[in-house]
């Protein structure tokens, strides 16, 4: 289905990438659109409300932290972070995913059986448990927050593709290329996986959703991207102790995880719907 | 019937075995267990001593089988720091986690499956739309965020409600409803969604047909029949909230497996790390295991496939 009628036909999807592209923006034009420098310390200014209360300060709109940093342009630059994070973890985890399902499905035999065993294997843990546990072995850092997450959620790819190219694979238009001498590679990249190209992209809009939620998860559990650089769930966590006295400071970055992940789903959801003629007439 | 049980049955260990050697290499790589039980001022000669009586010198797949041998027969070590048998100590914290997965679990079925309910009578309204969008984004929602939102109104703010901590029935509310949160809209629009495909079929239109009230069609024909995805969801859930109330029980400090799995994470006390790990999965295969049981009982044709 062409992109133009999705975009008429559902709702959801426009207002889903808006948000994804907005989201997007902020992040690559950070340095031009943040008031200050997301580390800088301000420590006279600290805890300052937001500008538009009694006694905010004006030059921090969305007020200040504990160190006296800007909490918008800390926000600003956190988009950087889920962003990557989200991105690079899909990238890597459909990628995996999406190979061992292909090979599995197609191939069968050992192929299958040892895929779907390590499937299964990481379904028997919750991953965002996982995470945290593979995380604090080998440290905080933006890489190996990315490398764990993949690791945890190549899964859901490989599942999808696998019962996908199960089915294809019986298919006239598959037997007929194996009849004309394809080689594998070939029919894989030329027949099988265009067909399974829209759930994959379904797929990967709700897994980034669900990632950057895992991403915030970790850093607020201090196993994240680690400090002082600004992400949006380490925010929320270092001003819950001063819930009381300054809500701004956890409020705004919750706020930002939430619309990110929310325009993020509905983007997924809608695809999803506009996808699936079943899904279609429900609403 | 049996053959499927069985089948199933011995499909059980193989995760567990994966999910073990994974768990029990990463936490060697934090470090040798002899010298974290010893601590700092342990001599080389005591660390070597009992490196020998732990078998840490021997290379670390014979260890590894070795823990396999003992932890089957209930022996998963010691832990370093509470100096007692680890599995003991996971198993004290179960009940506390098991009481917060069944009430989060109940108290989410319960809101999804009604509202869901309410939605569909209601279809096509503003009450349908505001419903479901509030679902949509309570998926979206970081459910540590919500949980520090609740504790600021009701506990800090409204008093209504203690911050954190175990004992009575007021500690649990407010890490029930955090933990319910996070999967209440899916079960609230799985619920829609299947009571909206079943009230296609032709026995509803029956129903309609013969003159019934739309409540009577909604609650006696369709509803039943819409439950069985909800059901089969609620029951793998259980596991999964089991292990996955991690990030709930550190925020309400909720003395559960989580909190102790983390806790035990940073205070490098390794057996009992691999310990909870390793029991938490057995119960998630377990869970998932009675929920594909149960619903092979319910639908013949999930037998078959099989």
């Amino acid at each position: 289905m062409a992109l133009g009628r999705i975009l008429r036909h559902n709702r959801n999807v426009p207002v889903g990438m808006a948000v994804l592209i907005i989201v997007t923006l902020v992040a690559v034009l950070a340095s031009w659109l943040a008031p200050h420098d997301p580390l800088e310390q301000d420590l006279p200014a600290r805890l300052q409300p937001p500008a538009w209360t009694a006694e905010g300060d004006r030059r921090y709109l969305l007020g200040s932290d504990d160190l006296g940093r800007d909490i918008l342009s800390r926000i600003i630059f956190g988009a950087r972070i889920s962003l990557v994070v989200g991105l690079g973890v899909i990238a890597l985890s459909g990628t995996i995913g999406v190979t061992l399902g292909l090979v599995a499905g197609f191939r069968g035999g050992w192929a299958d059986t040892v895929v779907m065993r390590l499937a299964d294997a990481q379904q028997a843990l919750p991953g965002i448990l996982l995470a945290i546990i593979i995380t604090a072995t080998v440290g905080a850092r933006l890489s190996n927050v990315v490398l764990v997450l993949a690791f945890t959620s190549w899964p859901v790819f490989a599942r999808i593709v696998y019962s996908a190219v199960r089915s294809l694979k019986e298919r006239e238009f598959v037997q007929a290329s194996v009849a004309a001498g394809a080689s594998v590679s070939r029919i894989l990249l030329r027949h099988v996986l265009p067909n399974v190209a829209a759930t994959i992209i379904v797929i990967a809009a709700l897994q980034m959703g669900r990632t950057i939620l895992a991403e915030a998860s970790l850093s607020f559990l201090g196993l994240g991207v680690p400090p002082p650089a600004p992400s949006w769930g380490g925010m929320v966590s270092e001003g819950r102790h001063r819930l009381l006295v300054a809500p701004w400071t956890t409020t705004y970055p919750g706020l930002a995880i939430l619309v990110t992940v929310w325009g993020i789903n509905l983007l997924g959801d809608g695809l999803r719907q506009a996808l699936d003629p079943r899904l279609r007439h429900l609403r | 019937m049996t053959r499927y049980v069985a089948r199933r049955l011995l499909q059980v260990p193989v995760p567990l075995l994966l999910i073990s050697i994974v768990v029990f290499a990463l936490v060697r790589i934090t470090g040798d267990p002899a010298v974290l039980y010893l601590g700092q001022d342990a001599t080389p000669e005591q660390i070597r001593t009992l490196q020998q009586q732990l078998g840490l010198d021997q290379p670390i797949w014979i260890q590894y089988v070795r823990y396999v041998r003992q932890a089957a027969q209930g022996d998963m070590g010691r832990s370093l720091r509470y100096r007692r048998p680890a599995l003991a100590v996971v198993v004290e914290r179960l009940p506390f986690t098991a009481l917060l997965a069944t009430t989060g679990l109940l108290l989410a079925a319960l809101a999804g499956v009604v509202i869901g309910v309410v939605s569909t009578r209601y279809r096509g309204t503003w009450g349908d739309v505001f419903l479901v969008g509030l679902s949509v984004t309570g998926q979206a929602m970081p459910n540590f965020w919500l949980g520090v939102v609740l504790v600021l109104f009701f506990a800090v703010r409204l008093q209504w409600l203690p911050t954190s901590g175990a004992g009575e029935w007021r500690h649990l509310v407010l890490p029930s409803v955090t933990l319910a949160s996070f999967i209440m809209p899916h079960m609230m629009l799985l619920t829609r969604t299947a009571l909206l495909e079943v009230m296609q079929d032709q026995y509803v239109t029956v129903a309609r047909a013969k003159g019934l009230p739309e409540r009577r069609v909604l609650y006696r024909h369709a509803l039943r029949n819409a439950l069985n995805p909800v059901v089969a969801y609620v029951g793998l859930q259980f596991g999964n909230l089991m292990g996955g109330s991690v990030i709930t029980e550190i925020i309400f400090a909720w003395p559960g497996v989580g909190q102790l799995t983390i806790q035990s994470i940073f205070n490098r006390d390794a057996p009992v790390v691999v310990a909870a790990v390793i029991i938490l999965a057995l119960i998630i295969v377990l869970c998932n295991l009675a929920a594909d049981i149960a619903n092979a009982l319910v639908d013949p044709r999930i037998r078959i496939q099989a």
